[in-house]
Formats: C-alpha cells, sequence, structure tokens
C-alpha cells in the first residue's frame, strides 16, 4: 500500500492539533480540531474500504465504529486542549466511554464493562477527587480563574512533533504489516475452543445438552464435527445449539484462572503493595519551611527572616 | 427466551483485515495523542491522566489482536493493564499529593530544579 496518503494525513493532522494547542481564540482552536479530525476520518478510510457484505448488521457495525472512533479521537483532543484539568478529566471519561463501544463491536463484553467500572467509575473518581482537593488552595484567593501552568502547554511544538512521529510510525506498521499478520482464527478455531471449554464446565456442557434433547450422564463430552459442536454420550449425539456455547467472557475467565493463575496472584500482590504504598505516602508528615508554607497558603513570599512557622 | 438480534449472534466470522488495520491505526492515534498530551501538559494531574489515555490505546489493540486470533490472552492482559492502571492511579495521585501540599501548585515546572 502506498505510503504518501497516510503520511500527508497524518502531518495535516498534527497540524490541526498543533493550531489548536497554540491557537488564539476559540476560532482558530475550532478550526485546529476540524482539519485534525478531517485528516484522522481521511487515514481510517485510507486503512479499509467498506466491507462487501452489505447486510443492515454489517452497516450497523461499520457506522458504530466510524461514531465511536471519531468521539475517542475528538474527545482526546480536546482532553488534552482543555485548560481546565476537570474538564479534561470529564472528557477522559467520553474517551472511555467511547472506547468502551469499540471494545462491544469487539464481543469483549466483559472487557468493556471492567473498562467502564474501574475506569470511568473508579480511577476516575479518584483523579476528580485530587484535582478538587488540589484545586481549592488557588481558587480561594482567585475564584474562577485558570492558573497560568494550566493555560499555556510547555513547547506544545516538540510534543505534536513528538507525537506525529510515533503516530507515522504506528502507519507504517499498519499499512506495511497487515498484510504479512499470521492467518486468523478460522471457524474451526472457534468451535475448538467452545467444544474444548464445554468439556471443562460440566454443568454448562449438561444444561447443553438438554438443551439440544439429549439426557445428560457421565459419559458426555462435546467435540467438534464438521462445522458444528456435537455432545456425545452413550445416550447418542446430538449437535449443540450456537446459543449453548460459552461466550467471551467465559472464554476470558477459563483463561485467565487455567492460563494465567500465577499473574492473577501477582496482580493481587501488585494491588496491595500500591494500596500500602499510597497511605505511606499520604500520611507522611512534611515539616515546610517559612516560605514554602507562605507560598502554599496563597502569601508572597518573604525573601528574608519571619517568625518561625509550624507545618502541622 | 429473548430473541438475540441478528448483530450480536452472527458477529463472530465478519471480522476482516481492513477492520483489524482501522482498530489498530485508531489505537496507534490515540496513543500519538496521549504522547503529545503527555509531553505538552504542565498539570500534574493532567499529565497522568495523558498516561491514563496511552493505556486505553494499548487496551484496544490487544482486544483488536485478540479478536482477530479468537485468542483470550489479550483481553487476560487487558484485565492486568486495568490493574497495573489502578495501582499507578493510587501511587501517583499519593505523590502528587504530597508534592501538591508542599508547594501549592501542581504545575511540573515548579519541580525543575529536582534535575539539576
Amino acid at each position: 500500500m502506498p505510503l504518501l496518503q497516510p503520511t500527508i494525513a497524518i502531518a495535516a493532522a498534527a497540524l490541526g492539533l498543533l493550531l489548536v494547542l497554540m491557537g488564539r481564540g476559540a476560532p482558530q482552536r475550532w478550526v485546529g480540531g476540524a482539519i485534525s479530525l478531517g485528516a484522522l476520518a481521511w487515514l481510517l478510510v485510507l486503512a479499509g474500504e467498506m466491507p462487501d457484505d452489505t447486510s443492515a448488521g454489517a452497516l450497523g457495525r461499520e457506522a458504530a465504529f466510524i461514531v465511536f472512533a471519531a468521539l475517542s479521537l475528538a474527545s482526546a483532543v480536546r482532553m488534552i486542549a482543555q485548560p481546565r484539568p476537570v474538564y479534561a478529566a470529564l472528557f477522559f471519561v467520553l474517551v472511555i466511554l467511547s472506547t468502551c463501544g469499540l471494545l462491544l463491536l469487539l464481543e469483549a463484553w466483559f472487557i468493556a464493562f471492567a473498562v467502564v467500572i474501574v475506569y470511568a467509575g473508579a480511577i476516575l473518581i479518584t483523579y476528580m477527587f485530587v484535582l478538587m482537593l488540589a484545586q481549592q488552595a488557588s481558587d480561594a484567593q482567585q475564584v474562577g480563574e485558570i492558573p497560568e501552568y494550566d493555560r499555556r502547554p510547555r513547547e506544545p511544538m516538540t510534543a505534536v512533533i513528538v507525537g506525529m512521529f510515533v503516530a507515522l510510525i504506528m502507519a507504517v506498521v499498519v499499512f506495511r504489516g497487515i498484510g504479512e499478520l499470521p492467518a486468523p482464527a478460522t471457524e474451526q478455531t472457534r468451535l475448538q475452543a467452545s467444544a474444548q471449554l464445554l468439556n471443562a464446565l460440566p454443568r454448562q456442557l449438561d444444561r447443553a445438552a438438554t438443551n439440544a434433547g439429549l439426557e445428560p450422564s457421565d459419559d458426555l463430552v462435546a467435540r467438534v464435527q464438521g462445522g458444528d459442536v456435537v455432545a456425545q454420550s452413550s445416550a447418542g449425539l446430538r449437535v449443540l445449539d450456537e446459543r449453548d456455547f460459552p461466550g467471551t467472557t467465559e472464554l476470558v475467565g477459563w483463561d485467565l484462572v487455567a492460563r494465567f493463575p500465577a499473574s492473577l496472584e501477582v496482580a493481587g500482590v501488585v494491588l496491595l503493595m500500591a494500596m500500602f504504598g499510597a497511605v505511606v505516602l499520604a500520611r507522611r508528615r512534611i515539616d515546610l519551611g517559612e516560605d514554602e508554607l507562605r507560598a502554599s497558603s496563597g502569601m508572597p513570599s518573604l525573601g528574608g527572616h519571619g517568625e518561625s512557622g509550624d507545618a502541622h | 427466551m429473548v430473541q438475540l438480534p441478528e448483530i450480536v449472534t452472527q458477529g463472530a466470522d465478519l471480522f476482516t483485515q481492513a477492520q483489524l488495520a482501522r482498530y489498530l491505526l485508531l489505537s496507534g492515534l490515540l496513543l500519538a495523542v496521549g504522547l503529545a498530551g503527555f509531553l505538552s501538559r504542565r498539570n500534574l494531574i493532567v499529565m497522568f491522566l495523558c498516561t491514563e489515555l496511552m493505556f486505553q490505546a494499548a487496551v484496544i489493540a490487544f482486544v483488536a489482536l485478540g479478536r482477530w486470533y479468537w485468542d483470550f490472552s489479550g483481553q487476560v492482559f487487558v484485565i492486568f493493564i486495568l490493574t497495573i492502571a489502578a495501582a499507578e492511579a493510587a501511587l501517583a495521585l499519593a505523590l502528587v499529593v504530597l508534592l501538591h501540599r508542599r508547594r501549592g501548585t501542581l504545575d511540573a515546572g515548579v519541580w525543575q530544579e529536582l534535575s539539576e
């Protein structure tokens, strides 16, 4: 695939992003945002043509992808350009929600909802909490005024160029390498995975067999036969309904406990240690110097000596 | 029993190479935007938010490739990413609160002298 068009698209997107970050006044920022979004949309169009399959389902998925992708990119750009940190956090929630829409399109039901609960629910609340805690001090003296370090980005030019470079590398990898990926899973692999998991979960296998009209028994096994998964026992053989197959949630859960049990334990220990670390850090007493004490309460620095202050 | 709509039940065989390319590209672009934000923002908390944005980009890439190969270790890895993100958020925010109590500002530039 020729790489000229993606390169132009990424450069245009970077230019738009630069305008968003450095633009003076709302009109320039909006124009920058429109340029970068348009360029990114062009890039996504270049990545692949519409599917041959024009059934309502396929077109619906395509439309949903476009909506969620545009929403996530637009809110990501607004998030990094937004001077108010609380609004940036809210735009990040929007990014999470739209990526979860994409995860639903990818049939990752469990991950989609786990990400909403953990990210949008727990982690973002912590961020908001700290943001509001930290903004109290400065807001007391200058209500509604955004501090200088939030209004003016630090070296936006360098940041955008580095970002553009990363995007370019990603685009080259995707456009060049997508054709060389090993073959995807076939229908057979999927059936195999379903049959394997059914054998590992006897109660689900019993239920599936009952639904197919086969009495559950001890020698019941599931296996792939042709294009179907069948349940076989001494009493007979029945083709199982696709609706009784284990879903992606069951497959993920099985992978988690059967293939990575040690990592699961390590993850638990990491969380515990992070909790200890956070408590230790947050409980630490700091002895502030006179100048630091005055600075944190918003008073001008003395620049010399004064009566000694107590931090606590 | 409720009849599931077509789009859900027969989704399994509709994932094409063009779609995979688009998901991966979107993930790369989100990563680039997050990186640009991390480098250009000066507010410590927003900088950490930008790293979370890069985590989201990784999540999309993992799930899309897992979907392509029908291999669920990608999604298992996402669960670990969530764990690490939660741990990172707790520690980073505790540090930020500590720094903020010291100087009364969230400006990363205030701590420049640490590099000298």
